[in-house]
């Protein structure tokens, strides 16, 4: 179900972004202006941005409770590890698309994420080569990374569904649920869920629009992250700018290695080792969240 | 059959030029970065002949006119155009329009601040890369505030929003009470 609805939300976070995307000008001379456009000028464009930022952390929520599901009931385990695998790859993916949507507002805050990209992407040499501004000097890197939030990483992320939703269709959801079941058994539930989360989504799109701040300073550091890199946030404060890289590396790392870790024994459940580290995990990325909300602002250019 | 002659003929509108009657006309500008307040030469050919024109600049935010002139017997104009002073720096479009409303020409032209230069480009860094500090401002000052927009949402969009927002949980819940019946 809770798969389903990240589908739905997903779904809403496409149509919402294709609409938008008639207005965004992605020139970094005019990208913040053709954003309080959208906000004042485009008719719904304000609460049309409002369902789009709050899908999208909806959508966030929901994969991440969907994996915390998945996990409880070991539905990783083999033969369903690649089925793991490729829900892992979309939560990366939905990362990087937050990422890169923040970025494309061209305020304060995505300047500063931008700046943290571009300092992220000295400090991992090659790999980084995409998020630096001297990868190209034909076009910016705001109107790449507008590319990538239209174009690539939805192309990625829709590779990913197809691959996720067949490997379900033929492997089943979880050992234990017999293959049998029918998707539209669960069709009319499902649909009510998501209408009720568009309904939801509409509603505190009216009543709490996001707003946009004013335009980017260089240099500067006094914004936080949109809510869900605020673990990553709590980390680079205690370890510098380097744990903005190896914070994902680690929690991405680690999900990828639960199948593998984990290997089925008949009648045998998880080990506890393995229980007590994803817990550990699981208990920091919350924490680190809710941490985040209230820590001091801090500077991370230079730690 | 019929599918493809409805194919072809919607490929065909997809791709057919859209005619505007006003179409062909030409401005130029002497300069396209100009300071608020600065004058530039400007001429424009092609247009209609004997027309007055009104002149625009249309922002992101606001449209400004800037003044009227009129074409001669070949379609062409030239005349010193002075920038509004307090208009705020960035990206504009400079449009002609005729006397039924349409856009006769356009121009793209970049209007820095008063005291010269239109906005820095902030990070990614030189160049063309990175984000454009709000030009219209003397000097970067950076804060974390959101900015205070009038966002106004008229009746109709009101009643979009909560015809939609209402009708998604009537649905939903209806959908949901169904299926736990069932």
């Amino acid at each position: 179900m809770l798969g389903g609805l990240t589908f739905f939300g997903i779904v809403l976070l496409i149509i919402t972004g294709v609409l938008l995307d008639q207005y965004y000008n992605p020139n970094p001379v005019a990208a913040h202006d053709s954003v309080i456009y959208i906000m004042t000028r485009v008719p719904l464009g304000n609460w049309m941005r409002g369902l789009h930022y709050w899908a999208a952390s909806i959508v966030l929520v929901s994969v991440f409770l969907h994996m915390s599901y998945v996990f409880w009931r070991r539905s990783y385990i083999k033969p369903r590890e690649v089925t793991w695998w490729a829900g892992v790859g979309l939560f990366a993916v939905l990362f990087a698309l937050a990422f890169t949507g923040t970025v494309l507002r061209a305020d304060q805050e995505g300047g500063e994420a931008l700046e943290h990209a571009i300092a992220g992407s000295k400090m991992t040499g090659p790999l980084g080569a995409p998020l630096s501004p001297d990868f190209t000097g034909s076009t910016s890197l705001l109107s790449r990374l507008h590319s990538a939030h239209v174009s690539l990483l939805p192309l990625v992320m829709l590779a990913l569904i197809g691959l996720h939703f067949y490997l379900i269709r033929a492997l089943g959801i979880n050992a234990a649920e017999p293959k049998s079941s029918r998707f539209s058994d669960h069709l009319p539930k499902l649909l009510g869920y998501a209408l009720l989360i568009l309904g939801l989504a509409g509603a505190l799109a009216a009543v709490f629009p996001p707003g946009i701040g004013h335009p980017s300073v260089q240099g500067v550091e006094m914004t936080k992250p949109f809510w869900p890199f605020l673990w990553i946030y709590v980390v680079e404060n205690n370890f510098g700018m380097w744990g903005m890289v190896i914070a994902p590396i680690l929690i991405f790392g680690f999900l990828f290695v639960i199948p593998l870790i984990d290997r089925p024994r008949e009648g045998h459940p998880r080990h506890g080792l393995l229980t007590a580290v994803s817990l550990v995990m699981f208990c920091l990325y919350i924490g680190g969240i809710i941490y985040g909300v209230f820590a001091p602002q801090q500077q991370h250019m230079g730690m | 059959m019929r599918r493809i002659i409805f194919a072809a003929a919607a490929l065909l509108l997809a791709t057919a030029a859209p005619a505007y009657p006003h179409g062909g006309g030409v401005l130029r500008l002497a300069s396209t970065h100009v300071p608020g307040g600065g004058t530039v030469v400007l001429t424009g050919e092609k247009l209609g002949k004997a027309a007055d024109l009104a002149l625009e600049l249309r922002g992101t935010l606001d449209n400004y006119p800037v003044g009227r002139v009129r074409t001669d017997a070949g379609g062409r104009f030239t005349t010193n155009l002075t920038l509004p002073p307090h208009i705020p720096g960035g990206a504009y479009t400079l449009v002609a329009i005729a006397a039924d409303g349409d856009v006769a020409a356009r121009t793209d032209i970049d209007i820095g601040t008063a005291s010269g230069g239109s906005g820095t480009i902030m990070p990614g860094m030189d160049g063309n890369d990175g984000i454009h500090t709000e030009p219209h401002i003397s000097g970067p000052h950076a804060t974390a505030e959101m900015m205070q927009l009038k966002r106004t949402t008229t009746t109709g969009e009101w009643a979009v929003i909560a015809l939609v927002t209402l009708l998604s949980f009537a649905a939903g819940g209806w959908l949901l009470s169904r299926s736990r019946r069932a």
